[in-house]
């Protein structure tokens, strides 16, 4: 049972991790809180759904609802979340409005998306990858994807943060966006692309979420909700923060489901979360904001 | 517009319902050292801000060796012209070099071999270390060396030597000088200390957004109205 | 404003709200007992939220909490009244509960995410301990005592008038006073408050203790009014609706939250819109309205019948 716990906990912290990168990027790059990250997920995972259903190829599922999802963050974050912010100066009353508009995208997105694919549930029918004995237990292609892939975007970022003049450009920006400017760094083309690699992030979170589990209009929001959560208990901006956090969440989710089970599960893990953030305001792993 | 590297022509910036900068006529030639000086408020760093693309210009002309820059992005203008903001000029939790390697368009090999550790050897010691555990005159220094590297014809310094020592001043801005000499460069300086006169050429001096007084500064030095108004000195 | 058109929109105002019953239909008079709880909602939010600058999201949780007690408490004790105050008095602790919380992490993101961890606790809770809440069926709560007396709508109704009008007197009351400013003050800018010599500490600890009562109340009036509680009003939605309220309405003038009541929730209410697309609507109208008209559409509609003081743009409104 240990082993069942460990690979599901590794599974779920895989999926909770792709899920709150996407914040945690964009609030650590650029400062913006961007609640419509979850829907922004959610679109492209319905958009990969229908296409799924009307008998398109795989690959070309897949290529349209990322492209869906990269092409509406871009969009929101030129034509919502860049206006809000400079609208009142910037800073935390700029990161207030922020809040406020992509919430309000929040409760948008899924009367659009009824409205659209007319339906407020989808199932994910993806071609099976096969089940794969580790540890005596049985693990799934699905949930090995989510480790492999998490796992992945948590050392490729910090290997091109560390060592290319690109990240180091990008750490300049979450640092001095106004002097990165004067150097000559195209800071809103950085925010743009960070926009792109977030919902592609979010896309992919949601897409095996729904493959795991299921989707429905309301996963949107819980997405956004989780994904904050688990960026501002692992120190707002911080991807090692999320990482540990996403662990954390993976294993008492999977620890409670085993031994209680039922919605109980979901109490104590929140319960876990409120208490990190009461003992660690700042989060887990706090992160250098400067301007 | 005649032969200057930087010039400025009725340059006119409204901020909201508020006129910031009227009619400014301002111009640089190459290798000048130029100041400009006054009280708080009056526009030194909403001028600079503009010259870079900050802020939308109303009316006027800037030019760089006679071409318009006016609607240019700020990107493209930092590749003939390098601003060291008043403020926040470094990026406080990256190292000295690679403060230094983003700056310039190169390799951090190329980097640690410019000329700038020379003139500043002190930051050669501090090379690995992040650029706020550096004393505020190692920092001013390191972001004098940011503006060096872009290789750029024009600096445009803005209080450089704001909340400095009178010391580090005084060695700040016999640096800037040798910058200027050495390499060619010129450079518009803001400033509140009257050791600027100095160092630089000619002095303009702004008040309520606009050009009140100008000339060389070796006769303005000595100005009534500069050293009463402008340099809080007894009259 | 002149006083004469004051007085004049006061008694028209008055007159609806008594005339109602007897002229409308018992839905009309449910539509209008529905947006006055609601308009209690936003107010009691818009001071804490906008005006006191308390990121405070947990509204559905005190809301919510406050219903159940009084309900299942209603079931022993067959007074709806002294469960209506012990209600509004456990929200009163929720606000202190709050306050100690804000304290203690000191960050509105910090606190605005603990406040919606607490939204989804609080629901889990509710689904889960089905024994006590009847879990996602819901509670069916007894209405205003004696219910031979309140059971039907026009009755329920004035109780609810009465109660929400006489509420929104109070806090309207409680704003205009001298710790209503201090209290605008410290929202807008706690460090100038403090350098002023204001104990903000002091007046952040009585929002909590005055504010959170009035949403507990709403909460109360809402499950004895409707004769039903359940999980699936208090959810994050409710919370955010209500802060867009204020938003929609304007969140510097106090008829902000309640012409944003109106628009946000009457009008959908009116039209029988289903949820989804009542959120979609608030969720569009307060991005389009803040980007527009960043003074809400009490001052804009203030300015264009001369009602209020001049435009008030996006960054006074951020304060």
């Amino acid at each position: 049972m240990v082993y069942d716990i460990l690979i599901t906990a590794l599974s779920l912290a895989g999926i909770y991790f792709l899920i709150s990168f996407g914040v945690t990027l964009l609030y650590g790059v650029g400062g913006f809180p961007n609640l419509a990250i979850g829907p922004i997920g959610l679109t492209g995972a319905y958009i990969t759904c229908s296409a799924l259903r009307a008998n398109i190829h795989v690959p070309g599922c897949l290529f349209l609802g990322l492209g869906g999802a990269m092409l509406m963050g871009v969009f929101i974050q030129k034509f919502v979340v860049e206006p809000l912010f400079n609208s009142v100066g910037g800073g935390d009353r700029g990161r207030i409005f922020v809040i406020y508009g992509t919430f309000g995208l929040c409760l948008l997105v899924p009367a659009i998306l009824q409205n659209v694919f007319k339906t407020t549930m989808m199932n994910v029918r993806m071609p099976s990858l096969g089940a794969y004995k580790i540890l005596h237990t049985s693990i799934t292609g699905y949930q090995l994807l989510s480790i492999g892939i998490a796992l992945a975007l948590f050392v490729v970022p910090h290997f091109f943060l560390t060592r290319t003049k690109g990240g180091t450009k990008v750490r300049g920006v979450t640092q001095n966006a106004f002097l990165s400017r004067l150097i000559g760094v195209k800071v809103l083309r950085i925010y743009a692309v960070t926009a792109g690699v977030a919902a592609a992030t979010a896309y992919i979170g949601a897409l095996l979420w729904g493959e795991i589990f299921s989707l429905e209009l309301g996963s949107g929001t819980m997405f956004t909700l989780y994904g904050f959560m688990i960026s501002v208990m692992g120190g707002l901006g911080s991807i090692y923060g999320a990482f540990l956090v996403s662990i954390l969440l993976g294993l008492s989710t999977s620890a409670t489901s085993f031994l209680i089970g039922g919605v109980f599960e979901h109490i104590i893990t929140t319960l876990i979360l409120i208490l990190v953030l009461i003992f660690a305001p700042r989060g887990l792993v706090p992160t250098k904001r400067e301007v | 517009m005649g032969d200057f590297l930087l010039e400025m022509r009725d340059l006119t910036v409204l901020r909201g319902d508020v006129w910031v900068l009227r009619d400014i006529d301002l111009n640089i030639k190459r290798g000048e050292v130029v100041a400009l000086i006054g009280p708080n408020g009056a526009g030194k760093t909403t001028l600079f801000e503009t010259v870079m693309g900050i802020h939308k210009i109303i009316k006027g002309e800037i030019r760089i060796e006679g071409t318009s820059i006016r609607g240019m992005e700020t990107e493209k203008i930092s590749r003939r012209i390098s601003m060291i903001p008043q403020e926040f000029a470094t990026f406080p939790f990256l190292t000295v070099l690679e403060n230094l390697w983003i700056s310039q368009n190169s390799s951090r090999r190329k980097v640690m071999a410019d000329e700038i550790f020379k003139i500043f050897p002190a930051l050669q010691e501090k090379i690995h270390q992040e650029a706020n555990t550096l004393s505020g005159g190692q920092r001013q220094m390191l972001a004098l060396g940011m503006g060096l590297v872009r290789k750029c014809d024009i600096l445009l310094l803005d209080e450089p030597t704001l909340g400095l020592s009178p010391l580090m001043t005084q060695r700040i801005l016999s640096a800037i000088k040798e910058i200027s000499a050495r390499f060619k460069l010129s450079v518009l300086i803001s400033e509140q200390t009257p050791l600027v006169l100095n160092i630089s050429d000619r002095v303009y001096v702004l008040e309520g957004g606009q050009i009140r007084i100008q000339g060389a500064s070796q006769e303005l030095k000595t100005d009534e109205r500069i050293r009463k108004v402008y340099l809080g000195m007894a009259v | 404003m002149s006083n004469r058109m004051k007085w004049t929109l006061g008694i028209l105002v008055a007159a609806f709200l008594w005339l109602t019953p007897f002229l409308f239909s018992d839905f009309i008079n449910y539509l209008v007992a529905s947006l006055l709880i609601n308009m209690l909602f936003a107010t009691a939010t818009w001071a804490i939220f906008h005006q006191a600058g308390q990121a405070l999201f947990a509204i559905a949780v005190i809301g919510g909490i406050s219903g159940y007690v009084s309900a299942m408490l209603n079931e022993t004790i067959n007074n709806t009244w002294m469960t209506m105050a012990i209600a509004v008095a456990v929200s009163c602790g929720m606000g202190m509960f709050f306050y100690m919380v804000a304290v203690r992490v000191r960050g509105h993101i910090q606190f605005a995410t603990l406040n919606l961890a607490f939204i989804f606790v609080f629901r889990y809770f509710l689904v889960a301990f089905t024994n006590v809440t009847k879990g996602i069926d819901g509670i069916k709560v007894k209405y205003f005592t004696p219910e031979t007396l309140f059971s039907t709508i026009p009755s329920r109704y004035w109780v609810v008038m009465l109660i929400t009008v006489g509420s929104l007197a109070l806090i309207y009351w409680i704003m205009k006073s001298r710790f209503g400013k201090i209290i605008t003050l410290i929202g807008r800018n706690t460090d100038l408050a403090a350098s002023v010599g204001i104990n903000t500490q002091k007046y952040l600890i009585y929002s909590y203790l005055i504010f959170p009562p009035f949403i507990g109340l709403a909460g109360v009036l809402y499950s004895h009014f409707l004769g039903f509680i359940s999980p699936d009003t208090w959810n994050p939605d409710l919370s955010l609706i209500m802060i867009f309220c204020s938003l929609i309405g304007g969140t510097t003038l106090f008829a902000g939250p309640i012409v944003g009541a109106i628009i946000a929730t009457g009008i959908p209410l009116y039209f029988d819109v289903t949820a989804e697309f009542r959120f979609g609507i608030v969720g569009i109208l307060a991005i389009l309205i803040f980007v527009f008209k960043p003074e809400g559409m009490a001052g804009f509609l203030g300015r264009l019948f001369r009602f209020s003081a001049p435009k008030i743009t996006r960054k006074e409104v951020a304060g």
